[in-house]
């Protein structure tokens, strides 16, 4: 049994590791992680103490990318922005991946008069748009950054619950299902190993590109001035910041769009790679920087090659196998 | 073998015929050289199981091969035209006036959403330059042909408001206002109920017969060629195994795998008291370890 | 031991479909029966309200006397350890996510309950998949990885697990090719021979039923046409419906629509 499991998990980071995207947006990820780990305090001053003198400059040789409106330097500044924008981001989806998959879920699973209730409830959730229903969220919560982080996690609920429903009811139709159901299978056995690890992969990359759109989100509702407050900083109250002074210096809001965009294509990358690595269909068919390409080659060949040639000599002994 | 002095010229000439994977040298080719012939008004089967090559055949000799698979031969001579050589042009009119391609599935080489009319008229007006009015008399004289009734009314309608079997039909017809000199049906009835089996396989002797199309009937079941074909063609795995008459083929094949095919498959006289006869010997197994289909 | 009365299937709309209209059906222990009949005839329906997949709206079925009409609870119980179904399409009725052996280990542990721990299950699971010729090398695989004979004997496999005394096949040839079915049916013969299971074989191929079936049951649009022995169905169909099924059927050399050969070859 463990040597069981072990073979799977080595065969899946085995397939997680063959793909170059994989590697790449695992590094970049990587490398923010570090950058969440250290916050804004592991940048000392630079990134937080302003400087009026030095306001809007463009870059020169002290900053890099030049300074924001209150002189302080764009580069380091975004550095340190990273630990908030991820964090908030990912805390907010990760809020709308549980609660939306499990409403979505058990709405998929339940009754046909809970299906139409429930799919009515999410649609008409989905129909007030995502900023409207942040905004009352936080207008009851509060301005702020929990505040902000639960209105996005509830804008975010709906699609999250629409997307799990749309999941596991195409799993719920499959034959294996029935067959499940006729062997006996019990409930929980389904829920885990039938609908569970065929709706996984799916709900793990939409997780991932979700955390991307939450960065925008928040920088939305920073905008707004819902969002993170001063003196706390984000790349959304950085972006829109920097929008406002673009003509003086352009990198105070290149800069955070950047790491933004970066970010948002490393989590898409990591999401996608992290799907294949639990879909055993996907193992053994991945694009390769690493593998030489000969290998493969040889491998599709050995895949397709019958290895059956007719000859005399077997005919006969095929003759002799027969009654 | 056929007593019709008329139809002993060769209609379709097939000569190492071979199919593979575009820019993969290392894997070996899916159809190895392949030869056969088709004499006018002839029936033809070709016969084997997934895998054998033998809708790649057909598709190579109608020109659909799909992308990333590239054909070579020596020779594929159809009706007096060079298909290897010949200009794109030369292909197309030749094949769309002179071959009729009936396939498993109507359903996917029908669009669902133009009527059966519209879709017959545009093919033989493409090919031939007819007016409106003749191509509109000529598809329902192939309706007719196919023993649709009220042709003119079934133009109207769309593909999925017919049946399996009258779609079939239809394609069959849609086939036969070229006047095709070859009918080339791939599993025209496996997604067809017996009956209506019955009823395809009777209109496809019958235009053999009245219009004297040959016919090259592709199926993985032996005994269904058995009863149409003058002339059966076993392919396994890429290649031809045997190529045999329908008499050789009932006295007794000289193949393994021919042997094997005939008596793998129950009939209603099969002897319920012994197992079926299966080459166990792995040498022609299609069932493998691996499926890499 | 099965046994259908005035069994009706029908599929609420809208508009409500009738599939199976009142029929009538019996399975005797210890024999083959089968059923046939083409596309829509309803005897798919038939498999999956035997097995309690599908409501039944109106008549009874009983296995071994029990009730087992529209299961639920102990009669479910009840019926899942008696009767399995084995699906027609392979590649479709096994989890894609889940290595085989674990697949028929699952089934094993369900049928134990708790009496052995999962390594005994394992073992279980991998000796059933040897009985029905599932090679060593492909028990750790995953579905996509076998051909489809194979995953159907792994199918049978999943079934066994459960020690049935009643087995229903559903088309579990129809989509595999000529040379692997004949081993497949030739494994079903044998699992009976072995086993002493009961079968309700279905199937729109009327050669098969013929080889495999004592009993024989034609449909046709949810109605039962014809029943009796395989004999007497096969050899002295009394029904036009079944005569004009049994003469559709391909035979080797039966060379039936071929007037113009008849016509040179005389």
């Amino acid at each position: 049994m463990s040597s069981k499991r072990h073979g799977t998990t080595r065969q899946m980071s085995k397939a997680f590791l063959s793909s170059p995207t994989g590697i790449i947006s695992g590094l970049i990820l990587l490398g923010l992680t570090v950058l969440v780990i250290m916050g804004p305090n592991g940048f000392g001053d630079q990134a937080t103490v302003s400087d009026m003198a030095r306001s809007s400059e463009g870059p020169s040789a002290d900053h890099r990318w030049g300074t924001d409106a209150l002189g302080r330097d764009i580069f380091t500044r975004t550095l340190a922005a990273t630990r908030l924008s991820i964090l908030y981001a990912s805390a907010a989806v990760f809020f709308a991946m549980i609660v939306g998959g499990l409403v979505g879920g058990l709405i998929a699973a339940g009754g046909p008069r809970v299906r139409k209730v429930g799919g009515a409830v999410i649609d008409t959730m989905m129909g007030f748009g995502d900023i409207l229903l942040a905004v009352v969220v936080v207008a009851i919560v509060g301005v702020g950054a929990k505040g902000a982080v639960l209105a996005i996690g509830v804008a975010f609920t709906p699609h999250f619950a629409r997307f799990t429903y749309s999941l596991v009811d195409s799993v719920m139709v499959r034959d294996y299902m029935s067959a499940a159901r006729v062997v006996g299978v019990s409930k929980s056995g389904i829920g885990r190993r039938y609908v569970g690890r065929n709706v996984a992969d799916s709900l793990v990359i939409v997780t991932f590109t979700t955390v991307a759109e939450g960065i925008m989100a928040m920088s939305s509702l920073s905008f707004l001035g819902l969002g993170i407050q001063s003196p706390q900083f984000d790349w959304g109250q950085m972006l829109t910041d920097g929008v406002k002074n673009f003509y003086l210096n352009p990198y105070a809001a290149l800069v955070p769009a950047t790491l933004i965009l970066i970010t948002g294509l490393a989590v898409n990358l990591f999401g996608d790679a992290l799907a294949r690595a639990v879909n055993p269909v996907l193992w053994s068919e991945r694009p390769s920087l690493f593998r030489s390409k000969l290998r493969r080659n040889r491998a599709k060949a050995l895949a397709m090659t019958p290895e059956i040639t007719i000859d005399p000599a077997m005919e006969t002994e095929l003759r002799k196998g027969r009654p | 073998m056929n007593a019709d002095p008329v139809s002993n010229d060769i209609l379709l000439d097939v000569r190492n015929l071979s199919i593979s994977v575009e820019n993969r040298d290392e894997i070996p080719p899916l159809v190895r050289n392949v030869s056969f012939h088709l004499n006018r008004g002839e029936i033809v089967g070709i016969v084997g199981e997934s895998g054998s090559g033998k809708t790649l055949t057909s598709l190579a000799v109608s020109r659909l091969l799909p992308q990333g698979l590239s054909m070579s031969a020596d020779r594929i001579d159809f009706d007096g035209h060079d298909l290897v050589g010949g200009s794109d042009r030369e292909l197309r009119t030749v094949l769309g006036t002179n071959l009729a391609m009936v396939f498993q599935d109507p359903m996917q080489s029908l669009n669902p959403a133009r009527k059966i009319g519209a879709q017959m008229i545009e093919t033989v007006r493409e090919h031939r330059g007819l007016s409106k009015k003749e191509a509109r008399a000529l598809a329902i004289r192939s309706l007719e042909d196919v023993h649709i009734t009220e042709p003119a009314k079934r133009l109207k309608q769309y593909p999925h408001e017919l049946s399996g079997g009258m779609r079939q039909r239809t394609m069959i017809a849609m086939g036969l206002m070229g006047e095709p000199s070859l009918i080339l049906a791939d599993e025209p009835t496996t997604a067809l109920d017996v009956t209506v089996q019955a009823q395809v396989m009777q209109l496809l002797c019958d235009l053999n017969d009245r219009k004297g199309s040959a016919v090259l009937l592709i199926s993985h079941n032996i005994s269904l060629l058995s009863e149409v074909c003058d002339r059966i063609i076993v392919m396994f795995r890429g290649e031809i195994v045997e190529d045999l008459t329908t008499a050789k083929l009932l006295a007794g094949p000289d193949h393994p795998y021919t042997q094997g095919l005939i008596r793998a498959v129950p009939d209603l006289n099969t002897d319920r008291g012994v197992d079926l006869v299966t080459i166990e010997d792995g040498q022609f197994d299609v069932e493998r370890e691996m499926n890499h289909a | 031991m099965l046994e259908l009365e005035n069994v009706e299937v029908t599929y609420p709309g809208p508009p409500p479909f009738t599939a199976v209209k009142g029929i009538n059906l019996s399975v005797p222990t210890g024999s083959t029966v089968g059923l046939v009949g083409e596309s829509g005839s309803g005897k798919s329906s038939i498999a999956r309200a035997a097995i309690g997949l599908t409501p039944v709206t109106k008549g009874r079925i009983t296995l071994d006397g029990q009730d087992v009409t529209n299961p639920k609870g102990k009669s479910l119980r009840y019926l899942r350890g008696r009767a399995q179904l084995v699906f027609q399409d392979p590649h479709a009725s096994l989890n894609p996510r889940m290595e085989i052996a674990m697949a028929v280990q699952e089934a094993v542990s369900v049928a134990t309950g708790k009496r052995l721990n999962s390594r005994e299950c394992a073992d279980a699971a991998l000796d059933l998949l040897d009985k029905v010729g599932v090679p060593k090398a492909a028990m750790r695989r995953y579905p996509h990885q076998l051909s489809g004979g194979q995953l159907q004997r792994v199918s049978i496999a999943r079934a066994l697990a459960l020690e049935p005394s009643l087995m229903i096949l559903d088309e579990v040839t129809a989509s595999l090719d000529v040379s692997v079915q004949a081993r497949i049916l030739n494994l079903l013969r044998q699992l009976q021979r072995e086993l002493d299971v009961s079968m309700l074989y279905i199937s729109h191929d009327l050669s098969v039923i013929r080889y495999l079936a004592d009993h024989v049951y034609v449909m046709r649009h949810g109605e039962m046409v014809e029943a009796g022995t395989a004999d007497q169905v096969f050899d002295a169909p009394q029904q036009e419906y079944t005569q004009a099924l049994l003469s559709a059927v391909p035979t080797l050399g039966g060379s039936r629509w071929r007037s113009r050969h008849d016509l040179v070859a005389g």
